[in-house]
């Protein structure tokens, strides 16, 4: 049974919040590093039927199972304990998603802390360029203008008769 | 009868001598524990706020409170503490840490500190945020008799030119086994 350490238990909210902004292509990095580096064995509450939840959360007060059902938590069988995202670990800023040391080998989510996209203020520069690139695609090229004009004018013939 | 949840007290230390009355969170540095119970989740129940300057400089500040098992006969046995639940931010941070009363776990002191600035020595911090990475209650086989308590210490830092925030909070919490 792996020692699990309070960084880990950062990574597992960490992949919680992840999952609860939909960034999946994050939750599967963190998941397999946290199974495959650190051997952790864990369950995800979407893996567990609904029905068995109490068992899991009968530990908590209200508030904290509602909050676990709601964000989803974590099951460490091996420690008997679950890993759960309250309300105040959600905000992306906060002391919880910070972690106690670096994890380089995870880039960017290995980080002190780590933001989640939707959370982060817009890039106007990029946002600016993808304005452009759609109006780009809208104008019409001088071939399309001259087809749309041919078949502007096959409709009002067509109209016409 | 089980140990119950209103068995499990927590309150201040700083008191002159055991379990005599200390209201004063500020003076919450240690020695007896006091009669006084700390009233949960209210502004400044432990800490005091940090001042402009305080913020400005960076300050680490320390409080002990007590955590008292009050039931009749029954030990609270393989206990674990930690953080449960915190708001903090980039900016600051709390760390725990427990000693056990010297001479008696009953009517014991633990160290005093001589203001808030000064660390406790001779004691581990820790940052858990669940149960499995707690820290165990001290003494032996982490247990705390019917009428004992322990010691724990905050620990808080707040970093340089932290900016103002309001309603600040962190949960301490105790958890463990009792006899039917």
């Amino acid at each position: 049974m792996t020692v699990i350490v309070e960084n880990d238990v950062r990574l597992l909210r960490r992949l919680l919040v992840c999952l609860n902004y939909g960034e999946m292509e994050n939750v599967v990095k963190l998941d397999t590093y946290l199974r495959q580096v650190r051997e952790l064995n864990f369950q995800l509450s979407r893996y567990i039927p609904e029905a068995e939840w109490p068992r899991y959360l009968n530990r908590f007060n209200q508030e904290e199972q509602l909050l676990a059902r709601q964000y989803g938590f974590v099951w460490l069988p091996d420690h008997v304990d679950t890993i759960f995202l309250n309300r105040k670990w959600k905000n992306p800023f906060t002391l919880y998603v910070r972690l106690l040391q670096v994890i380089t080998e995870l880039g960017e989510l290995g980080e002190l802390f780590y933001q989640p996209k939707a959370e982060r203020p817009p890039d106007w520069a990029d946002q600016v360029e993808e304005m452009k690139h759609f109006y780009r695609g809208r104008v019409p090229t001088p071939e399309q203008v001259k087809k749309l004009s041919i078949v502007e004018r096959l409709a009002r013939w067509a109209s016409k008769k | 009868m089980p140990i119950v949840a209103g068995d499990l007290l927590y309150k201040y230390t700083g008191a002159g001598s055991h379990n005599a009355a200390q209201t004063d969170p500020n003076a919450s540095l240690g020695n007896f524990r006091a009669s006084s119970l700390i009233t949960d989740a209210a502004d400044n129940n432990v800490f005091d706020d940090v001042s402009g300057g305080e913020s400005a400089a960076g300050d680490t500040e320390y409080r002990a409170i007590a955590f008292h098992n009050n039931h009749g006969s029954l030990p609270l046995t393989a206990g674990k503490v930690w953080i449960s639940a915190d708001t903090g931010n980039a900016e600051d941070d709390i760390s725990i840490a427990v000693e056990v009363p010297a001479a008696s776990e009953t009517t014991g002191a633990i160290q005093t500190i001589v203001n808030e600035s000064t660390a406790p020595t001779g004691v581990s911090w820790s940052d858990a945020t669940t149960k499995v990475t707690g820290l165990n209650f001290p003494g032996s086989g982490a247990d705390v008799a019917a009428g004992d308590w322990f010691g724990i210490w905050l620990r808080r830092i707040i970093s340089v030119g932290a900016a103002a925030q309001s309603a600040e909070s962190v949960t301490i919490r105790c958890e463990g086994d009792t006899a039917p």
